[in-house]
């Protein structure tokens, strides 16, 4: 029973950090100067995920991941719009809750891009204040978890060359 | 009534027990009835204590047994084992509960340790996952749920993840980082929030 009492006090003490909101993750160097020569264009789908039993729309592409967790907590997913926003370093694109994504690249390195991403609910509450993201040309990341509809809002976000 | 020698009544008793030399004058009557009154007592006390039986062999049985060549003098069996005598089964008890503390803690020393990387999930979780019952929510990341993404780090170890998540700021509301396996070599990361609570 002894043994219960360091364990509860070593998952205290590696629990404490994740209290705070602002997480910093192991990442490689972000470059401190943005290339002016070289823009870019984000290219976005949002989408509505709920549990209808709908399936995932065909409209949406080839996205493998929305069947794979975190996104198969949600059975169905519908395209709700898709859209390019150009990033010269930043750029915003309205949502259909009346909120607005914010981009920003801080970094461009070869095909790679550090780019600060942030969702602003209508009324200019700040929802997610930011995001770092280093991510190769093409790649996919999300940005999800904002309840819309019964469901919520996924963002599909991927930066390739102007 | 005065006498020239008036011994005292121990003085008589002494005389009667033989224990003076010199012999008290008995001439006067009064005195001389004195004694013969005590020597009457004496022969009734006697008399008595030798008609009474019950102290009869007494000193000779007491005598017997000091002189008896064993130290040990066996006690006759007094009565049957106390009711609150407990200390068997007390003493028992705790000591079977000693030896299983110490089975415990040494099988609890002696199970392996799981190796850390084989075991790490894919979602960085920050930060404590709130609770909710009606709101559906991201499931935990097990290896099992995504049994690429280990494989894929293994074998490009040495390579730039496609995506990286250097920090969030999740401001005031809870969040989790996954990071899931996609079509291609790379993997996806996905910057879940909490919606539903705010901090």
């Amino acid at each position: 029973m002894r043994r219960f009492l360091p364990l509860g006090l070593l998952a205290f003490m590696l629990g404490a950090p994740a209290a705070s909101a602002q997480v910093d993750l192991p990442g490689h160097e972000v470059p401190v100067q943005l290339d002016g020569q070289k823009q870019a264009v984000a290219k976005i789908v949002v989408l509505h995920g709920t549990n209808d039993g709908k399936g995932i729309d065909p409209a949406i592409g080839d996205l493998p991941q929305l069947k794979q967790p975190p996104f198969s907590a949600y059975d169905s997913y519908k395209l709700l719009d898709r859209g390019s926003v150009k990033l010269d370093p930043s750029g915003k694109m309205s949502l259909p809750d009346g909120g607005s994504l914010g981009l920003e690249v801080q970094a461009a390195d070869g095909d790679r891009y550090t780019v600060v991403a942030s969702i602003t609910k209508k009324g200019g509450k700040k929802f997610l204040p930011g995001a770092t993201v280093s991510a190769k040309q093409g790649e996919y990341f999300f940005l999800a978890g904002q309840k819309y509809k019964n469901g919520i809002l996924v963002l599909g976000i991927r930066l390739v060359d102007k | 009534m005065s006498h020239e020698y008036d011994p005292s009544d121990l003085a008589l008793m002494q005389w009667h027990d033989g224990e003076l030399t010199e012999a008290p004058d008995l001439s006067d009557a009064e005195l001389e009835a004195k004694y013969e009154a005590m020597s009457m007592v004496g022969v009734v006390l006697r008399q008595s204590i030798e008609d009474d039986e019950r102290g009869a062999g007494l000193a000779d049985a007491v005598m017997a047994q000091l002189d008896a060549p064993s130290d040990v003098v066996e006690l006759p069996q007094v009565g049957t084992k106390p009711s609150n005598d407990n200390a068997r089964t007390i003493f028992g008890l705790a000591g079977l509960a000693a030896a299983a503390a110490a089975g415990l803690f040494f099988w609890g020393q002696s199970t392996p340790q799981e190796p850390a990387v084989a075991s790490a999930p894919a979602a960085i979780e920050a930060p404590a996952e709130p609770t909710s019952a009606d709101a559906p929510r991201p499931p935990e990341a097990h290896p099992a749920d995504l049994p690429n993404l280990t494989a894929q780090v293994d074998e490009d170890e040495d390579a730039e993840p496609a995506v990286e998540v250097a920090s969030v700021d999740f401001g005031r509301h809870q969040g989790s980082v996954f990071y899931v396996a996609s079509n291609t070599a790379a993997t996806t990361a996905v910057v879940w929030v909490n919606d539903e609570d705010e901090l």
